[in-house]
């Protein structure tokens, strides 16, 4: 049902799915199973469109919607101001020899 | 002599180099963990930890990479803690409570925020670092203490899921729900 012209909600996603080289995730994408279970993708109201994901067009300007978005989010926090807690931080540590004894944060592990 | 001192007198990392480094920690960590309080406290015990560690620092090489590679260990260490204290390890039931807007078109800011937040933790820290941070691939696997092909497809698993949520959220009508794996992803109130 995939060949050609049928243009189905499966179809669309096994496209997709080609995708992803990768193992751990395919089975996310997968058609449903019949059941609607919880390993498939459940779509429950199935009026909604799906053309779109077929489309490169829109898979493009999702990729890119996508840098933006992580861009944005990333760079909103990188411009804002240091909080004071921060600076406070470091003079105390800077003043206080024995800084590292009090260092319990757990590290590497 | 203290660390820091010691640190200092040997040309490594200064206190004016961890503060320019904050910046970026901050976003890293926010990115990261998706909770502004709780990544403000994961800089916080970077810091501290940093502080304590900077002899340790190899002059030369990246101050912030060094940084990223502590906060995200931290990130990890408490990950794996709250998942044996708490049955909602990251907030994402919380985060499925969310209500969002539904009347929207097109990628809002809370849908990419949710969709990031829900994918896999390793998958989100590439895709952060390498698409956000701008560390190469090389840099980032050092920092995930991976090979960088496997940074590579973790940061394309990344870009693939969230181009598969979001693309099903871009057209999908007002009320509808959609499920991946266990998870709900973006739900919608359809409440208009």
């Amino acid at each position: 049902m995939v060949k050609s012209s049928r243009k189905s909600t499966a179809a669309a996603l096994s496209t997709t799915e080609t995708r992803n080289t990768e193992d751990e995730t395919t089975d996310d994408i997968a058609p449903p199973p019949a059941e609607g279970g919880a390993d498939g993708l459940v779509v429950l109201n199935s009026r909604r469109p799906l053309r779109s994901l077929r489309s490169n067009q829109t898979r493009n300007d999702v990729g890119e919607q996508i840098g933006e978005q992580l861009r944005s989010l990333y760079e909103d926090v990188l411009n804002q101001p240091i909080p004071d807690r921060f600076l406070e931080l470091l003079n105390r540590l800077e003043s206080d020899p024995i800084s590292p004894t009090r260092s319990k944060t757990p590290g590497e592990g | 002599m203290s660390t820091y001192e010691a640190a200092k007198a040997g040309g490594k990392g200064t206190k004016a180099d961890l503060v320019a480094a904050i910046p970026n920690l901050r976003a890293f960590a926010v990115s990261l963990c998706g909770n502004a309080d709780r990544a403000d406290d994961l800089v916080q015990e970077t810091l501290v930890k940093a502080w304590s560690s900077l002899a340790s620092f190899t002059e030369g090489t990246n101050l912030t990479a060094w940084l990223f590679t502590i906060l995200r260990n931290i990130h990890y260490s408490d990950y794996r803690k709250r998942r044996r204290e708490a049955p909602d390890p990251d907030g994402a039931i919380a985060a499925r409570l969310v209500s969002l807007p539904a009347q929207n078109a097109h990628m809002d800011f809370l849908d990419f925020r949710s969709a990031l937040q829900k994918l896999p933790l390793d998958q989100r820290e590439a895709l952060i670092l390498v698409a956000a941070s701008g560390l190469s691939y090389e840099e980032a696997a050092s920092i995930c203490n991976c090979a960088p092909g496997t940074m590579k497809s973790r940061v394309n698993r990344a870009r693939n899921r969230l181009a598969e949520v979001l693309a099903l959220s871009s057209t999908s009508d007002i009320g509808d729900c959609y499920f991946i794996g266990e998870q709900s992803i973006l739900p919608r109130t359809g409440n208009d």
